[in-house]
């Protein structure tokens, strides 16, 4: 465990990649493994969660109602075409709920979250937090990165839950700026073409999102090795690659549910 | 220390919210889905199922009444359609009511639409399997509406056109007719003209009543199919009539021998007034079908009253417009033909 | 507490560690008795952190032995090695507090997870104890950031010393600190010596406190040892490398 990030081996972008990828494929057993075996730091998973979690809220909550809004006001003409204004609650709906909430989400929590976890724990390793605890028999990864993982997976999609409410009265206010549309006909419309095989993949994908952005910016930031220098990197790294993971999910998912539905 | 409690308690806030607003939606998608609610399992056996999927919805009386739970094929020729119908409309779907398969649109989801039996029925039970009723192919049925009134326009051109010589050319007369089975004939087939643009112009007088196009003309199979049959009707008579009219009109012998008979001078006549009221009673069907497809352009209130489905809209658009723009270049096209080398024949006959 | 008896309470044998190839410790030997004070003296760069590291298994040495309270380190699994590290105190060269605790949060922290059941009246006794030593108990509630250096370097050693533990690893305890202060941590590690009775390694270049503090001084240049001696015995040493610590 006491491996202070010197993951040298063959040079060349590529295999520089692949060695990432291996460490991080490590990593995350390791977070997997002690997550179950040991007693959890709970104290410290609620502080985590509470930071990641509730205090993304307004962020995340601004963004939704914003998204949901341009979203209906945006397909509205499409659907005017149409002759179809009814449908437009339906499909902004299942759009935010299938992929613009939990993506969405996703993205603004890589970024305000993922950046956080990356400069905080590389901040500690470059000042010998880290080492401070595990001198000390405190097994900092436990307490560190598997509190951090788990608050993420967890929040993600609560946080995800509230996007998609929030944009939902986004794009009634959207209905409502050309139509006179009651909350409960807007319901209706909405609720109609949401079905459970819109909920299920989605609801999964926000778990592996969150799970994602955790293990990602904590593995960035739990390994850096470049002194003052390495924090700045590893807050950016995280936010990119947990971004990027984002989205190669989401693809993998769709994929999955194709397949599966 | 307060202020870690007062966190602790807004995350356990947060949280909660999160997962009342989660289950609130999975009860809502689930009592759309008649999951939560009581039901009873009735069946349904058709021979196409058009795309029907499980999950769709049970219509009775236009109210969601159910789901589709599950389909299987029994063989060939037999589909057999699970219906999970709630508990509390079980007592008004009486035994004989009929099971079809509609739309919810051109574009939409298929629905199972009951139709209600009678009340001397006793009500269903479960395991009961309902009367099925294949489903009238909304396409086609406007696809034969389109051919028919085609043809119409064009016969009803002709029509006009003899009964105008008919009136004006007094030369004519005095070669008349003399061909009284012929004659017979033309009245006969006028009659039935007339009685189709009857039929034509009540169905769109009831469209136009906003029964509601979906309502009527994709959920009432019975008003379905007799639209069917007069469209079908309306093709074979309308080609008969165009037989006979081109027929008079190529002048063939036909016309020399055919107005000699004075007693039927009459017969012409009325039968010639039976056209023009067909023709005018054709012109009011477009009328109000011109209409209504205004007011589907227009956007205002019908569509969102009537016609929740664009596309269905868009199309009985089209054919309306379609079925417009027949009457009228029957119109000019009749006008042409006055002006046409037949007419000089006539005239350079009546010369004579 | 009762205490073993051991002979030596540390013991490496040949220890090697080198990062990227290049060596950093070549062939490093040494015990530390019980009660002793070892002051290992070297250059900035000379790899006493890493040895310090080493010892305590933050770092993994590329070769050699490593025994403390007669256990082999590598033969240890990593909880009974957990519980041995907690009968070592470090105190690092940077104090490395958690910035995101409060200075009694930092001593908590520690108290909260040793092996020992503490009642929360006796935590709070123990961590008010330590932090009144060390003169910071008016700081109790500060965070690490509205801390001066040299509060921030005792703060350090409240938090290694409040599980009392059998051994003290000092990295650099005065280095950077104005002569005053130095002189009072270096007071301050001799007195937590002799009320708690612990063993010490301290690591340095500093020598006003290694003459305050040592029972016996290492010097270490370029990775290996090059004398071994008392203060006195070191200062009459004629090798230029060991004079250099006693020029100024
Ligand atoms: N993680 C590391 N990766 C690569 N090289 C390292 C690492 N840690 C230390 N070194 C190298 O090991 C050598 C010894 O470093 P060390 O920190 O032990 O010096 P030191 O004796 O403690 O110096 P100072 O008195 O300045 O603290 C240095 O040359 C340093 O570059
Ligand atoms: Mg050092």
């Amino acid at each position: 465990m006491a491996d202070n990030g010197n993951h040298s081996g063959p040079s060349g972008k590529l295999a520089d990649f692949f060695t990432d990828l291996g460490n991080l494929t490590g990593f995350t057993a390791d977070v997997i493994r002690k997550a179950l075996k040991k007693k959890p730091e709970f104290i410290e998973f609620l502080r985590q969660s509470y930071l990641a979690g509730y205090r993304s809220l307004p962020l995340v909550g601004i963004t939704a109602f914003i998204m949901g809004l341009v979203l209906t006001l945006q397909m509205r003409p499409v659907m005017a075409d149409l002759g179809a204004e009814a449908w437009l609650p339906g499909m902004v709906i299942v759009a935010i709920v299938r992929e613009i909430g939990p993506v969405i989400t996703a993205l603004i929590f890589a970024g305000r979250v993922a950046s956080g976890f990356g400069a905080e724990l590389s901040s500690m390793r470059v000042t010998e937090q880290i080492d401070a605890m595990e001198v000390s028999g405190i097994d900092p990864f436990k307490y560190l990165v598997v509190t951090r993982v788990l608050a993420a997976t967890l929040m993600v999609p609560v946080l995800v839950i509230y996007s998609d409410a929030i944009s939902f009265l986004g794009s009634f206010l959207g209905v409502n700026i050309q139509d006179a549309v009651s909350f409960p006909l807007f319901l209706r419309n909405a609720f109609n073409s949401l079905h459970f095989y819109d909920i299920v993949p989605a609801t999964v994908k926000t778990f592996l999102f969150g799970f994602a952005i955790g293990i990602i910016s904590c593995y960035k930031g739990y390994y850096t090795n470049k002194g003052t220098a390495g924090v700045g990197i590893a807050a950016n790294s995280s936010v990119v690659a947990s971004s990027l993971a984002v989205f190669v999910i989401d693809l993998l998912v769709v994929q999955l549910t194709e397949l599966m539905l | 220390m307060p202020a870690k409690t007062k966190h602790r308690m807004i995350l356990g806030m947060f949280v909660f919210l999160g997962i009342v607003i989660f289950s609130v939606t999975i009860y809502l998608i689930g009592t759309k889905q008649n999951l939560f609610t009581p039901n009873v399992k009735i069946f349904a056996v058709f021979t196409d199922v058009f795309g029907l999927t499980v999950g769709n919805n049970v219509r009775f009386c236009g109210i969601d009444v159910g789901t589709v739970s599950d389909i299987k094929i029994l063989s060939e020729k037999n589909v057999k359609v699970e219906l999970s119908i709630k508990t509390d409309a079980i007592p008004y779907i009486h035994k004989n009511s009929i099971a079809t398969i509609g739309s919810e649109g051109l574009m939409g989801n298929k629905t199972i639409i009951i139709i209600p039996g009678t009340l001397e029925e006793r009500s269903l039970q479960g395991g009961d399997t309902l009367l099925a009723s294949q489903p009238v192919n909304i396409d086609e049925v406007l696809l034969e509406l389109k051919t028919s009134t085609h043809n119409i326009s064009v016969v009803s051109n002709n029509l006009i056109d003899i009964t105008r010589r008919i009136r004006n050319g007094e030369g004519i007369f005095g070669m008349l007719f003399t061909d009284s089975e012929l004659t017979g004939n033309i009245d006969r087939v006028s009659q039935n003209a007339n009685m189709i643009t009857k039929n034509l112009n009540d169905i769109s007088a009831r469209v136009k009543n906003g029964e509601g196009i979906l309502g009527k003309l994709l959920a009432d199979t019975v008003f379905s199919h007799e639209l069917n049959k007069t469209s079908k009707n309306f093709i074979e008579i309308s080609e008969n009539l165009e037989g006979i009219t081109d027929k008079i009109n190529r002048g063939e012998g036909v016309f020399g021998k055919l107005f000699t008979d004075t007693s039927l001078t009459h017969n012409i006549y009325v039968t010639s007034q039976h056209l023009q009221t067909s023709t005018e009673d054709l012109q009011v069907v477009s009328r109000n079908l011109l209409e209504i497809t205004e007011k589907i352009n227009s956007g205002s209130g019908l569509i969102n009253k009537l016609l929740t489905d664009s596309a269905f809209a868009g199309s009985v658009d089209t054919t309306f417009s379609r079925l417009n723009k027949g009457i009228v270049s029957a119109t000019e096209t009749s006008e042409a033909i006055k002006k046409s080398r037949m007419l000089r024949l006539f005239s350079k006959k009546n010369n004579k | 507490m009762e205490r073993e008896i051991f002979t030596s309470i540390i013991r490496v044998e040949h220890l090697y560690k080198s990062f990227n190839g290049e060596p950093v410790l070549q062939d490093i030997s040494f015990t530390l008795a019980p009660g002793e004070n070892l002051i290992i003296l070297g250059k900035s760069g000379a790899g006493k952190s890493v040895l310090l590291k080493c010892i305590t298994g933050l770092l993994e040495p590329d070769s050699g032995k490593r025994v403390l309270f007669n256990q082999l380190l590598d033969e240890l699994d990593e909880d009974s090695l957990n519980v041995l590290k907690k009968r070592i105190g470090f105190v690092f060269q940077g104090s490395a507090l958690y910035d995101s605790m409060s200075l009694r949060e930092n001593l908590m922290f520690h108290l909260n997870r040793s092996s020992i059941r503490f009642t929360a009246r006796d935590k709070d006794a123990r961590v008010e104890e330590i932090l009144d030593k060390l003169g910071l108990l008016n700081a109790i509630d500060k965070m690490p950031a509205e801390l001066s250096g040299g509060m921030r370097k005792r703060a350090g050693l409240a938090r290694a010393l409040v599980l009392r533990p059998e051994i003290i690893l000092y990295d650099e305890p005065t280095t950077g600190l104005d002569p005053a202060t130095s002189r009072e941590i270096s007071e301050l590690i001799l007195r937590i010596q002799r009320i708690y009775q612990t063993s010490s390694v301290i690591v340095t270049h500093d020598m006003s406190c290694a003459r305050a503090t040592s029972n016996r001084m290492l010097i270490l240049e370029k990775g290996s040892f090059i004398a071994e001696g008392t203060y006195a015995n070191l200062r009459d040493n004629p090798v230029k490398a060991v004079q250099d610590f006693f020029i100024n």
